[in-house]
């Protein structure tokens, strides 16, 4: 994966707050370089940590970030397109095309510009691991969830046929999609309907934020060249 | 600004590295098909030719231009058929 005595580089979207800020410090503990992103500020204090405040809803300012990536990296191992937004239960009937939007904007393209700006670089040295976070609501497709289900429909339909488009380059693209973990994004979720969807699944409670390192330190171990295009569940879903 | 010439010896540049990593030798001329049935380069090439141009010409204007542009697919014909059909559409984006 790497010339001698070099950390490896790791791009984690959303690393203000929740999973994403978990993966940061997990990974920045593990021996990694970790650039992180969010709109917002970032707490995390580390000297090989590098924050980035950007709206990936806006393709330029993903460019200008890989821009600094060339620039400052000149290498790029492991891409975790973790964030994501999840609108108020809502039924179609009741979106506003706005919102359409601005969800598909954050949820889908975001992930699709950086895994392709990401390519370019894992390419060079032909070695590169891509993370999607996905999610149960793939599977449970539960009313009022229309709009943020059908975006990670997306990014599974976009990680299957990606991972074959990349294989050849040393490139695996695999979705985690986690149970619920206790985040600002599941707050916000109604948690009786929460605690229903839940009941679905083989472990009905919430699950821990070690479950996704572990399945991570799995996927991007170097000797993972054969897992990819995989949709990998937690939770017993 | 970057003439056509230019842009023709940065996409030339970026074969020829191309060449020197896969230990390849695709022909280094305006006719050289790039993307299609009968081109030299497999996906891994088209990806690295593609980052190469992209950073020669980020290197010399200090713009990036993504070449995977709107225009690339509204086309009639895909600009990245040849060398020179490369060049004149990069050279459209570039003098935009």
């Amino acid at each position: 994966m790497n010339e001698p005595n070099m950390k490896p580089v790791m791009l984690v979207t959303g690393t203000s707050r929740g999973i994403g800020k978990y993966l940061a410090n997990y990974y920045l503990n593990n021996g990694f370089r970790v650039i992180g992103c969010s709109r917002s500020t970032c707490e995390i204090v580390n000297e090989d940590y590098t924050h980035v405040c950007i709206d990936i809803s806006s393709d330029a300012e993903i460019l200008n970030l890989f821009k600094m990536i060339r620039k400052d990296f000149k290498r790029l191992d492991v891409l975790i397109n973790n964030a994501a937004i999840n609108p108020m239960i809502s039924n179609v009937v009741l979106l506003p095309y706005d919102t359409i939007q601005k969800i598909y904007k954050i949820n889908v393209f975001a992930p699709i510009l950086f895994s392709r700006e990401a390519i370019k670089l894992m390419g060079r040295h032909k070695y590169g691991r891509i993370i999607n976070m996905g999610s149960m609501a793939t599977k449970h497709e539960v009313a009022g969830e229309a709009l943020y289900t059908s975006t990670k429909a997306s990014i599974n339909a976009i990680t299957r046929v990606l991972s074959k488009e990349v294989i050849n380059m040393g490139i695996t693209v695999n979705v985690l999609a986690p149970s619920v973990i206790e985040t600002d994004l599941s707050k916000a979720i109604n948690q009786d309907a929460l605690m229903e969807v839940l009941k679905r699944n083989a472990i009905n409670q919430y699950g821990d934020l070690i479950d996704i390192s572990n399945l991570i330190d799995c996927l991007i171990k170097e000797e993972s060249k054969a897992i990819t295009g995989q949709i990998v569940y937690l939770g017993g879903v | 600004m970057l003439t056509k010439d230019a842009i023709i010896e940065i996409i030339l540049k970026s074969l020829d590295e191309i060449n020197k990593m896969n230990n390849s030798k695709i022909q280094l001329s305006v006719d050289t098909k790039l993307f299609g049935s009968n081109s030299s380069l497999d996906s891994l090439g088209f990806v690295n030719l593609i980052t190469s141009i992209e950073e020669n010409i980020e290197e010399l204007t200090g713009n990036y231009i993504p070449i995977a542009d709107e225009k690339a697919f509204s086309l009639e014909s895909s600009p990245f058929k040849s060398v020179e059909t490369l060049a004149t559409f990069i050279e459209t984006l570039i003098n935009e």
